[in-house]
Formats: C-alpha cells, structure tokens, sequence
C-alpha cells in the first residue's frame, strides 16, 4: 500500500465511525499525523452532511433517477457495458471526457442521457466523442438513437406522472445549458464545422 | 412491474466484510441500525418501501439510509418488484439531499445551479451509481461504509469530489486573494467560523455554513489547516503544537486567513 492509498484508507476509517466527536477527530490526528490536514476537511464537511440532511424537508428532483434505475436494474445482466457505452465511463473520467470534448459536463450529461435527436448529433462531435470514448463511431451512434426512455422531468412533482423527455436538437442543447463563452463557441463550432462540409 | 410477495428471504442480518486498517476486524455497523436491522426482518418488503418514502427524522416510522443500503444489497435479486424500485429512488434522494445545489431563475426563466456545486453532486451521485451496480454482480466492500454511517461515507465521497475539482480548476481560478489582505472585518469572520461549529437552526444557515467552508477550502493548505483546527476547537497553542511551528507563526497564519476570508466572503455576499 502506497502513501497515498494509505491516507485514503484513513479517511475511509475515520468516515466510517459512528461518532466524529472532537475525541474522535484527535484520536486519528495523533494516530496518523500526516493525514491532519484531510481528517480536518473531512470532519467539516460530515458536520454540513449530517446538517444538510436535517433539512431535507420535500423531495428534490431527480430527473435522472429513471434513467440510474434502469442502469442499476439491469447491472447483474451480461450486456451491461456492450450497449451503454458511457457505463464505464462515470466520475473522473466522465469529466475528463466533457473536458477534452471542450463542452460542460451538463451537455455530455444530455448527450448521455439520450435528450438529443441522434440526426441533429454533427458528425465531428460524434468521431471526436467516438474517439475520446474509446468506442466505436458506430456503437456510440446506435446507442444514440434509441429512445431516450421515461425520464422525470427536471420540474417533476408528485401530482405529475414521469414522462418520456421530448428530445431537442444539438443546436437546442447547447442553448438550453449552462457553460461557460468558451464552451459554448466550443460546442457551435461542431455545428459550424458540419455547414462548411 | 411485478408486485413482490417477498417477506425476508434472510433470517439474519448478515455481517459486513470490509475490514479496519488499524485491527483487521470486520466494520460493524451502528447499534440503532442493527437493532432497527433486527427488528425489519419480520417485516415485508413493501412495508419497507412504504417507510422508504419517509424523510422526516423525526417520523418515528423513519428509516436511515444506512438500513435502505443494506436492503438494496440484501435483495438484489428483486430488480423486478416496485417496492424495490421505491427503495433504490429513495437511496438516491438521501444522496441528492445531502449533496444540495443552490439554484435560481436567470432573466429569461431559466433554472440556473451553482455549477460547482452540480459538478460535485453529479461526481458523487456517478460514483456511488456505479458501486451500488458494481456490487449487485459482486460484493463491493466500499459500499460497508453507506451501511456503517451514511453522512461520513457521503461527505468522504463528496470532500473528494471537491479536492478533485478544485485541483483541476486551479488553474482556472485566477482571483486573488492578496488584496484582501488590508481587509479588518475579523468580527464577521470570527461569527463565520463560530458557525460551523454546533447545528445549524435554520436552512439558510447551511447554506451560509457551506460558502463558510468553501471559502475556508480556498486559502492556502497551512492557513487552511489552522481555521479548520479553529473550527474544531483547538486552541492556538495545541495548533502550533499539532502543525509543528510556534504560536506567533499559528497565530499569523490565522490572522491572514482572517483577512483572506473577510474579503472571499465580502464579496460572495455582495455579488
């Protein structure tokens, strides 16, 4: 076990008692010194946790929760990972694929989630993602053009049945998210790249 | 969906298999999550949806996430029932709830999020996805720790997240903190660090609490290292003790980071 695999180990431990009592938190300082700093981040931020929780006081929306089920229902079947080709690629790596794309993560988010019309998808964006991906330009582009499925709406309610997302244009997406000037020119300029062909 | 008939296809509550680092000794969970463990297992499946769906945690009928955790990994084989289904939705609006993003209407209507805030809620809610599906093919030890204590596993994953983004945003971060530097409103920041310590009252205090602690993330790690030990009640003396340096050096770093966090949080609340 490495230094750095060690600390993570320290932090799993010290997350994982049941009290983090300011007894608790010296405890593991004098134990493992050179995880001070960590053990110190992480105590604050279980404080805020524990008191978000608190204050949980109505659902809060999850428009990706259809979606996550259908992943986590079928995730013991053996074609997991063949048709989905962005189950592999969650957390770090998932940002480092918006990131080389050059989009937010929001957008990869609607391009993995099936909210864009596959035509509309230019053809750069896709050899490029392809590429990055490590997946076959035809794999990415078959599992794009299946139906998005029941997706909760961002402004679903409990009075509101979850329905089937109506998919927009590429163009669409890059209006309806967040992400920074650069980005945005970023993503127009696969649009741009496909008029000029 | 079919409708599940399942009662509890286990008798026992089976123990967790991660094991400390310290003693090699298998995580045992909490005493109230076995005992409430102990008592569900005469109890039907849907019963335990239906409680599922209960966030108050002053419900008396409340169930922990640590118990819906367990009962995610404990009937995997019931991927069909809807009562499941219900189980698993409301695991993730413990994670969603604990991982809450500020969010607003710009002129034209539309919903805006922190976009910070998103990016760690959607690393963590990716990351603990693909464990909670890791697991239903193979035992995953990592998910133990949601069994033992919930709030520490997701604050672990989230104070993670966070150390990630801010590493690769490093560079993207340009504003500087030296002007702050002349700054004396020590009494505002003093009252934001009195905050983090103790529950917060109210749910706008959570939200101070957590540009509080951001704005805290941001400073240098030895300024860092000295408001967080403020924080959990270390006196300068013990701090220069547990840092390695001198009283006068702990107590000019804190006098910075003061100055530094008047500033940050001057500013946040103006724009």
């Amino acid at each position: 076990m490495n230094r750095r695999q060690q600390k993570e180990k320290i932090l799993d431990e010290f997350a994982a008692e049941h009290s983090h009592d300011q007894q608790t938190l010296d405890r593991y300082i004098n134990l493992y010194p050179e995880a001070r700093l960590e053990l110190l981040e992480l105590a604050s931020e279980i404080r805020l946790v524990t008191d978000e929780s608190r204050f949980a006081t109505s659902p809060i929306p999850d428009p990706g929760g259809d979606e996550a089920w259908t992943v986590f229902s079928s995730a013991n079947t053996e074609s997991l990972g063949r048709t989905n080709p962005f189950s592999q690629l969650r957390g770090k790596r998932f940002a480092e694929i918006s990131e080389k794309l050059g989009v937010s993560r929001g957008f990869m988010i609607g391009i993995r989630d099936r909210r864009v019309r596959e035509d509309s998808i230019p053809e750069r964006f896709l050899s490029a993602a392809s590429q990055i991906m490590e997946v076959a330009l035809e794999e990415l582009r078959q599992y794009l053009r299946e139906e998005p499925g029941v997706l909760a709406t961002a402004e679903f309610k409990a009075d509101k049945k979850p329905m089937v997302t109506e998919q927009v244009t590429f163009r669409q997406l890059i209006d309806d998210t967040e992400m920074t000037e650069e980005q945005r020119c970023t993503a127009l300029g696969y649009l741009e790249d496909v008029r000029s062909d | 969906m079919k409708k599940s008939t399942l009662v509890n296809p286990v008798t026992v509550v089976p123990p967790l298999r991660s094991r400390t680092m310290k003693n090699d000794e298998p995580y045992v969970r909490r005493p109230d999550i076995e005992d409430l463990l102990q008592r569900l297992l005469s109890t039907d499946i849907e019963e335990v949806a239906r409680r599922a769906s209960i966030f108050d945690q002053d419900d008396p009928e409340y169930l922990p996430p640590e118990v819906l955790v367990h009962y995610l990994r404990r009937l995997k084989n019931e991927d069909g029932s809807e009562a499941y289904r219900q189980i698993f939705m409301s695991v993730r609006q413990h994670f969603l709830q604990r991982l809450k993003v500020n969010r607003w209407h710009d002129s034209g209507g539309r919903v805006i999020e922190d976009r910070f805030q998103a990016e760690v809620r959607d690393r963590v809610m990716d990351r603990a996805m693909e464990i909670l599906c890791g697991d239903r093919m193979e035992y995953d030890s990592r998910l133990d720790y949601y069994e033992v204590n919930f709030n520490g596993a997701v604050a672990r994953a989230r104070s993670t997240a966070k150390r990630d983004l801010c590493e690769q945003e490093k560079t993207e971060n340009s504003r500087s903190l030296d002007a702050a530097m002349n700054s004396d409103d020590a009494a505002e920041v003093d009252a934001a660090l009195r905050s983090l310590q103790g529950e917060s009252e109210n749910f706008s205090d959570v939200i101070y609490r957590s540009e509080v602690l951001s704005a805290i993330n941001s400073l240098p790690i030895e300024e860092r290292e000295v408001m967080l030990m403020l924080v959990e009640g270390y006196k300068i003396k013990e701090i220069a003790e547990k840092v390695g340096c001198t009283p006068k050096t702990a107590s000019e770093r804190r006098n910075r980071a003061r100055a530094k966090l008047a500033a940050e949080l001057n500013v946040e609340t103006k724009s």
